[in-house]
């Protein structure tokens, strides 16, 4: 929810230099103290919102917005963005006909490196600017998660989500909610 | 030599650490509860176009694909250039493919995680059966294009955008472009920014205009608003001004809309097929709009958080340190002034502020005295904790460089 502050209009200054008079005044509405704003990602991008955590050894960390998921199968290689509530919301897979006409195989570095790409793409598209990703240890070496990492970070989605903004800084002995 | 063992039981502080692991709920079983759904009362209703192939069609493709791809697999040349590991493919020709093939399903995944669908059309969703491609110009060959969700800047809206769709020029077509956060008065309705009636085929001219195109705008402080391109195809001419009258200029009042209402009203007539939507927050660019064309003041909105929890204060806390424990209860920026009235007290206006010692622990501490005024002391000394505001101000952030300066040194010959 936002509370309403209304500006007290434009400095003086700039009223002067406003040559035009303010057009035929329609707009004569009180406005709503108590806006809410119903996009449900909006505290998420303005970085207001809490990151839910799980418990403090969960390993892989739960305390994310979004997770990047890559599956690397004998055949094929799909990359997933998840939102912490377990939906995916963006998807990547290297069988796509539009991937798969232009490679020679479909589960290769080439091909892992290319898909990253297409999902960095479309995480753009979709609003998402940063993901997180744990590399679980079993793929501490794998060269095909390094190619998809590279292709991703490539196209401008970094593999670190920014911190949410700490309050508590200023109240120590409140437990905010959000 | 004997050893004492001390076993001690570890401590399950509840106060701190939550419930037991096996008591407490995890953060799955939380956020299922929190996101819980009846698979009756949420059941939705498929409004739009079913768009799939039948299997003898998908079973022509796939063979057709078949033969492509050996053909493919002979290609030498993709075959070393893929080798390499870091060939690239067209982006381009991707996107045209998923533009025939499975745009529907990604557009209709993100259209439900921003909640577009929810907000629209109730308990209704689509399936996206037509692509719609809508561009803000900028330039003469540069424009900020609107997909599924991505941020676009108020400044880069500001002018009608070019809206493409692969549409048979016989069928009609109705375009609307609303704001589902932006109302200002009910949170419940929406504004209609731009709507075009009658469209024959893809071409916007030829349509008529029912509401003028208003840029779109977002009160400051309030965020990220999302803004939808909904396209739907008639079955028939609708005359539109049995139902609504055409909006021109910039009264909010008259472009209240709710596109549930909307659609309602000729739900036997218009079907949704197309949707792509972006968010945009507040730009300084929009002082004009407010000011001159909408003629009001810039209504500036804060977050307000829910209620946080207070600690209580105890009389006599276990295990805290008095001096942090009656700071912690202080207001945050009482305590910043008295460390300010501190470090005024030893500037004098007309000289210059001494430097920062190097090394502050230099001298030594008296050991008579008691131990919280030494561990006030050295957090003095050091300007850590809340003596932060005791550093010597400056512009310029810590760890600053000047930029290096070239010094130009005149040889004379003597």
């Amino acid at each position: 929810m936002f509370s309403l502050r209304i500006s007290p209009g434009a400095p003086a200054l700039f009223r002067a230099m406003c040559t035009k008079a303010p057009a035929v005044v329609q707009n004569d509405f009180e406005i709503n103290p108590e806006f809410v704003n119903r996009n449900p990602r909006n505290l998420e991008q303005m970085l207001l919102a809490r990151k839910p955590s799980g418990w403090e050894w969960d390993l892989p960390s739960r305390e994310y917005w979004y997770r990047l998921d890559v599956d690397i199968s004998k055949k094929n290689i799909r990359g997933k963005v998840l939102h912490n509530g377990g939906s995916a919301v963006v998807k990547a897979y290297s069988g796509e006909w539009g991937i798969r006409k232009q490679m020679i195989s479909s589960s290769d570095t080439t091909a892992a490196y290319n898909v990253g790409r297409v999902l960095g793409r479309r995480c753009l598209e979709a609003g998402i600017l940063a993901v997180h990703y744990e590399r679980p240890p079993r793929m501490e070496n794998s060269k095909k998660i390094h190619a998809f990492l590279k292709g991703l970070t490539e196209e401008g989605v970094p593999i670190k989500e920014p911190d949410a903004l700490d309050e508590v800084e200023d109240r120590p002995t409140a437990t905010m909610y959000r | 030599m004997l050893r004492c063992v001390q076993t001690k039981i570890p401590a399950f502080t509840r106060g701190l650490r939550g419930a037991l692991p096996e008591v407490a709920k995890t953060l799955d079983e939380r956020l299922a509860a929190l996101h819980e759904t009846d698979s009756e009362v949420d059941a939705r209703v498929n409004i739009g176009y079913s768009k799939s192939l039948g299997r003898k069609q998908r079973e022509a493709l796939e063979k057709e694909r078949r033969a492509e791809l050996k053909t493919i697999q002979r290609n030498n040349k993709l075959r070393d250039l893929c080798s390499t590991g870091d060939f690239k493919i067209d982006l381009d020709l991707v996107k045209t493919s998923w533009r025939e093939t499975d745009f529907g399903q990604h557009v209709l995944l993100s259209a439900d995680h921003y909640n577009i669908v929810r907000d629209l059309f109730d308990f209704g969703y689509f399936l996206p059966a037509v692509h719609l491609k809508v561009d803000f110009p900028l330039s003469n060959d540069e424009c900020s294009p609107v997909h599924y969700g991505n941020i676009i800047s108020c400044a880069d809206s500001a002018s009608v955008p070019d809206v493409t769709y692969p549409a048979d020029p016989g069928h009609l077509f109705t375009l609307v472009m609303t704001s589902l956060d932006s109302h200002l008065e009910s949170t419940e309705s929406e504004y209609l920014h731009w709507m075009v009636g009658n469209i024959p085929g893809n071409d916007i001219s030829k349509g008529t205009t029912l509401c003028e195109y208003m840029r779109p705008f977002v009160p400051k402080g309030s965020g990220y608003h999302r803004f939808a391109f909904l396209l739907f195809r008639q079955e028939k001419e609708i005359e539109f001004s049995k139902h609504r009258e055409t909006i021109k200029g910039t009264c909010l009042r008259k472009r209240t809309f709710r596109t549930i209402d909307f659609y309602r009203g000729l739900e036997d007539e218009i079907t949704p097929c197309g949707l792509s939507f972006f968010q945009s927050d507040w730009d300084d660019c929009l002082v004009d709009f407010f000011h001159n064309e909408l003629g009001i003041k810039i209504p500036v909105f804060e977050h307000v958080p829910l209620e946080p929890v207070e600690e209580k204060f105890k009389k006599y806390p276990e295990n805290e340190s008095f001096n942090e424990y009656i700071d912690k209860f202080r207001d945050p920026k009482e305590i910043a002034e008295d460390i300010y009235c501190r470090r005024l007290k030893k500037l004098d206006p007309f000289k210059e502020e001494v430097p920062e010692t190097k090394y502050p622990h230099a001298h030594p501490m008296s050991l008579k005295l008691a131990s919280w005024i030494r561990a006030e002391q050295t957090q003095e000394r050091e300007r850590v904790g809340k003596f932060k505001h005791m550093k010597r101000f400056s512009l310029h952030p810590e760890g600053y460089k000047q930029p290096y300066k070239k010094v130009r040194v005149k040889v004379y010959d003597l």
